[in-house]
């Protein structure tokens, strides 16, 4: 083998195992340190990949927090479990349970994507906002507050536009739900998380915070600030 | 009652088996969807349909090799139905900001910011080998390709990382501190 030949393998498969690479890089110092160099940034390139996981990120991003702050730590700790709960224990029970009533299937949401439970300045992007709007066909009118999130989920078969804004004990996720008609409003309560689903028209939209959260205000200017067209 | 309980034996054993590989699953979701949204439901979609394809594993301990066939093709599939939008509504740099997360390590976040570029055919086989530990066979099988190929892609993979490395001016595990 030939350092070029080596170094291909090597390139490829820094920690290749035969005879004659092996015997290569003992006789070669050039090569055998060329390997090293690419040892080492195998192990970087690891740690790189080694994203946190979402229930992960909240974690540290609790730890960094102002003291203040502390008492919403059993509400993430909740998130994270119920992460648990919808990749593992979950699946099975909900693959042969009827579709989960609505306040079930809005509570279920909370743990969709983790990554939406950021507390941020950062308002979501004006296309990411304006796609979302406009497949839920729906529209929100500019003293909405900050938007930090958009997409469109599936709740219960039907797609909803699923917004975060900020609230004062962080994000608040609504769930604008055009398709589920109900006759009065329906409490929720979760893993450290409260909100209600409020009838709105045909269809009805859901807010839920963190526990304490001031909802009331915010479910006014909700329910005065989007239109859909029935 | 005894069907019943051997249904939630089973689903027990699911659970215990999925478990185990779930970050796992996430973090190739990820890095291929190079999106958490998009990765969530990879991952929902690959577990639903590894619980319905089930009592076709027939070897548990091919338990991950299995689930991430299953998560590719299902992250395949929702990216494909969600190209169009994606492709308008979230410019990479968004998403690369998105990614970076709370970890503060230049060194790192350099290098993660190099992987998150790399072309989605140089990436995938690295992170199967590097974070799953696969051999070139196990990526050629998981990406049906010829080992050839991938060996040339890894090879490429690792040029570019260097490369981009070199240009932020970063050597070996030195960089910043002296
Ligand atoms: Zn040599
Ligand atoms: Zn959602």
């Amino acid at each position: 083998m030939n350092c070029l030949e080596y170094r291909q393998i090597c390139g490829a498969e820094p920690n290749h195992r035969d005879a004659a690479f092996a015997e290569h890089e003992a006789q070669c110092s050039g090569c055998r340190a060329y390997a090293n160099e690419l040892r080492e940034l195998d192990g970087r390139i690891r740690q790189a990949l080694m994203i946190e996981l979402p229930g992960q990120t909240e974690a540290a991003q609790e730890q960094t927090m102002a003291p203040a702050r502390r008492s919403w730590q059993p509400a993430r700790l909740g998130l994270a479990a119920s992460f648990l709960a919808a990749v593992g224990l979950g699946v099975g029970v909900w693959l042969s349970a009827p579709p989960p009533a609505l306040a079930e299937a809005v509570t279920g949401h909370l743990s969709h994507e983790r990554h939406a439970w950021q507390t941020t300045d950062n308002p979501v992007a004006r296309d990411v906002l304006d796609a979302v709007l406009k497949d839920g066909d729906i529209e929100v009118r500019q003293n909405f507050g900050l938007i930090s999130y958009a997409r469109t989920c599936n709740i219960r078969g039907h797609d909803v536009p699923h917004l975060m804004i900020q609230g004062e004990r962080g994000p608040v996720m609504l769930l604008i739900m055009r398709e589920e008609k109900i006759d009065q409003a329906i409490p929720l309560r979760a893993d450290g998380y409260e909100g209600l689903i409020l009838p709105v028209g045909d269809g009805s939209i859901a807010v839920v915070g963190r526990e304490g959260e001031a909802l009331e205000p915010l479910t006014e200017q909700i329910t005065q600030s989007v239109d859909w067209s029935f | 009652m005894n069907e019943t309980e051997s249904e939630l034996a089973r689903r027990r054993r699911f659970e215990a088996l999925t478990r185990a590989h779930r970050d796992d699953l996430y973090r190739y979701a990820f890095w291929l969807a190079r999106d958490h949204a998009v990765a969530d439901d990879a991952v929902q979609e690959c577990l639903l349909r590894a619980w319905k394809a089930f009592a076709s594993l027939e070897d548990e301990s091919r338990a991950k090799p299995w689930l991430m066939t299953i998560l590719r093709r299902e992250h395949a599939r929702l990216y494909e139905r969600k190209r169009p939008d994606m492709v308008a509504m979230q410019d990479l740099s968004q998403r690369e900001n998105a990614m970076l997360g709370s970890q503060h390590n230049t060194d790192i976040d350099d290098l993660r910011a190099a992987i998150f570029r790399l072309d989605d055919s140089y990436r995938e086989p690295l992170v199967l080998q590097v974070l799953m530990g696969y051999s070139t066979t196990q990526i050629a099988e998981q990406m049906n390709l010829q080992q050839n190929a991938v060996l040339t892609r890894l090879f490429r993979a690792r040029k570019q990382l260097k490369l981009a490395l070199e240009r932020r001016g970063l050597r070996g595990n030195d960089g910043g501190a002296a």
